[in-house]
C-alpha cells in the first residue's frame, strides 16, 4: 500500500461518471484549475469515469456547466465517508477519541525512567533530584529540557562527574558517570591545605609541598590542620601553595553491642511463601491479601524487578517480591565464651565494613563488660594505619602586599 | 565543402545551446514536452499542453512544436495534473503529428 493510497483514504475521494461531448474539454479545464483526476478511463463514446478528491469534486459544478458535461458520482471512498454512515453512533465515536487520547498521553509522558551507571549515589536520590527538574512519571516529554537537566544535575549532585539525560519515546534514560575520587584535588595550581580526615595518632610525615603544621606522635582530631598551603620564607615572602603528600597515622574503629545470654533460635520449617506487588506508573497493586500475617514468625525478603515492555512508549511494570520464611523460635542459653566469640563475628564484620580498603589493619581487640543481669556489652576495636590526608581548597585568597613595599 | 553546409543546417539554435548548459531543465527552457516511456506499458508526459482526443485505442495531447499521438489498446490515463499526464496501457505506437 504506498504512501498516496493512504493519505487518499484518509482524505476521502470519489468514483465519479462524466457524461458529455466534450470529455477531453473537461479534463483540460480541470487540469487547468489544478483538480487532480486519475484513474481516467474510457467508459463508452460518450462518456469517461474517473477518482476525484472530495475537495475536487466540490470545484467541478462549474466546469461541468461550462463544458456541457453531466457528472455523477458511482462510488465515495475513504474515511469522510464512514464518518459520515457512523455519524449517529456516539459512543463508537467516544470510544475512539478516548483511544486517541490514551494513545496520545502514553506515547508523549514519560512512562519510564531507567537509571545507569551509578554505584555511590543511590537511585533513590537521583530520582528525587530528576523530580524536581521535571523528569518524572507522566511527566510531559515536549516540556523536558534535556540540557537544563543536566546543568542543574551537575549543580544539585556533587558526586556526579557526568550526566547524559536521553530521552527515547517516553522513556527517560539516564546515564550517570561518578567521580572518581572526591578527596584528591588534581590541579596543581589551587592552592590548598591538607586537614585531617579522621582522629588518630601521627606516625609517618611524607609531605611534598607545603608547610607541616604538626609532628609525629601528635594526636590530631578529625579537621585538623596537618600542612598550611600557606608557605613563608626569606626570598619569596608568603605565597600559597598546592601542598599534596601522604600522612600516616594510627586510627581505630569501634563498633559495640549489647549481647543477652538468652537467645532465640530460629528454627526454619522450610516452608515459604511469595508476595507479589505490581507497581505500575508509580501506583502499587498488591496481589494478595494484606490482612493476613503469612507465618506467626518469618524472615522477609524483598526484591524488585522491571519488566520493561518492547515498546519504549509504554510504561514499565515493577514486581515486588517478598519472600517469607518461616521458623519457629526456640528459647536457649549460651555460655559467656560463646556469646562472645558470636559477639566478635558480628562486630568485626561490621567493621571489616567500615574501615577503608587501603588502611592497613594492626591490631583487633575485644572487650567487654557486665551490662545487665544477663547481658554483656561487648565492644570490638580496630587499629589501623592510614593515610589521613585530605586536600581542602583555600577559599580566600588575600591579597599578599609583601614583595610591593 | 558540401559536407561543411550540412553540417550548418544541423547546428543547434542559441536557444537548444543555452539549454544544453542546464542540462536537467532542457525541457522547460526549449518548452517541449519530456516523454519517458517504462516499456510498452506506461508512459509520463511532462510539459504538455492540453487534451485534445481521449478514446481506449487513441490519445492526442497538444504540445509544443509538435501534438502527440499515442495508439494502442485500452489506453487510460492514470493521472492527470498541470505538470504531467500519465498514461497506462498497450502503447503501440507514439507519433509526432507535424502539419503538413
Amino acid at each position: 500500500m504506498s504512501i498516496e493510497k493512504i493519505i487518499g483514504f484518509l482524505r476521502g475521494y470519489v468514483e465519479i461518471y462524466a457524461d458529455g461531448l466534450f470529455t477531453e474539454r473537461f479534463l483540460n479545464v480541470c487540469m487547468r484549475r489544478e483538480i487532480y483526476l486519475w484513474n481516467i478511463k474510457r467508459r463508452g463514446k460518450h462518456r469517461i469515469s474517473a477518482c476525484i478528491s472530495i475537495r475536487g469534486f466540490r470545484l467541478l459544478r462549474p466546469i461541468a456547466k461550462k463544458t456541457r458535461t453531466s457528472v455523477r458520482i458511482t462510488r465515495r471512498h475513504g474515511l469522510p465517508f464512514i464518518f459520515h454512515r457512523y455519524r449517529r453512533r456516539k459512543t463508537a465515536f467516544l470510544g475512539l477519541f478516548l483511544f486517541l487520547a490514551v494513545l496520545w498521553y502514553l506515547s508523549s509522558h514519560i512512562m519510564g525512567i531507567s537509571i545507569s551507571g551509578n554505584t555511590r549515589i543511590p537511585t533513590e536520590e537521583i530520582e528525587k533530584n530528576l523530580k524536581n527538574f521535571g523528569i518524572h512519571y507522566g511527566a510531559s516529554v515536549k516540556k523536558i529540557d534535556s540540557e537544563m537537566v543536566k546543568n542543574q544535575m551537575m549543580i544539585s549532585l556533587d558526586d556526579l562527574s557526568w550526566i547524559g539525560v536521553s530521552i527515547k519515546g517516553s522513556r527517560a534514560y539516564i546515564e550517570v558517570k561518578e567521580r572518581l575520587d572526591t578527596k584528591r584535588l588534581d590541579d596543581t595550581d589551587i592552592p590548598c591545605d591538607i586537614v585531617a580526615n579522621r582522629d588518630g595518632t601521627i606516625v609517618l610525615l611524607e609531605v611534598k609541598n607545603g608547610q607541616t603544621m604538626v609532628k609525629v606522635n601528635q594526636f590530631v582530631t578529625e579537621g585538623d590542620l596537618l600542612v598550611s598551603g600557606l608557605m613563608d620564607s626569606e626570598k619569596v615572602g608568603m605565597r600559597y601553595v598546592h601542598s599534596f603528600g601522604e600522612i600516616f597515622a594510627e586510627t581505630s574503629y569501634k563498633k559495640s553491642g549489647e549481647y543477652s545470654l538468652d537467645f532465640i533460635e530460629k528454627i526454619y520449617s522450610g516452608k515459604t511463601k511469595n508476595r507479589y506487588t505490581l507497581s505500575l506508573l508509580g501506583k502499587r497493586f498488591p496481589l494478595f491479601n494484606a490482612k493476613k500475617s503469612p507465618f506467626p514468625h518469618y524472615d522477609k525478603e524483598e526484591k524488585f524487578i522491571e519488566y520493561t515492555p518492547p515498546l519504549t512508549f509504554l510504561p514499565s511494570a515493577f514486581v515486588k517480591t517478598e519472600s517469607y520464611t518461616e521458623y519457629t523460635p526456640k528459647k536457649k542459653e549460651r555460655t559467656l565464651e560463646e556469646t562472645i566469640a558470636f559477639a566478635e563475628k558480628e562486630l568485626f564484620a561490621l567493621l571489616d565494613a567500615e574501615v577503608p580498603k587501603d588502611a592497613e589493619v594492626l591490631d583487633k581487640k575485644i572487650t567487654w563488660q557486665e551490662a545487665g543481669e544477663r547481658s554483656i556489652t561487648v565492644t570490638a576495636e580496630y587499629l589501623c594505619r592510614e593515610d589521613i590526608a585530605r586536600q581542602r581548597k583555600i577559599d580566600k585568597i588575600e591579597i599578599l602586599d609583601y614583595d610591593k613595599e | 565543402m558540401k559536407k561543411r553546409k550540412l553540417q550548418e543546417e544541423t547546428k543547434p539554435t542559441f536557444k537548444e545551446r543555452v539549454a544544453d548548459g542546464f542540462d536537467a531543465l532542457k525541457e522547460i527552457i526549449l518548452d517541449v514536452p519530456k516523454i519517458v516511456f517504462i516499456g510498452n506499458r506506461e508512459a509520463v508526459i511532462e510539459n504538455y499542453k492540453s487534451i485534445t482526443d481521449y478514446t481506449e485505442v487513441l490519445i492526442v495531447l497538444d504540445a509544443e512544436p509538435f501534438p502527440l499521438k499515442f495508439s494502442g489498446k485500452g489506453l487510460e490515463i492514470k493521472s492527470i495534473s498541470c505538470e504531467m499526464l500519465f498514461v497506462s496501457g498497450e502503447i503501440e505506437k507514439m507519433e509526432f503529428l507535424r502539419e503538413g
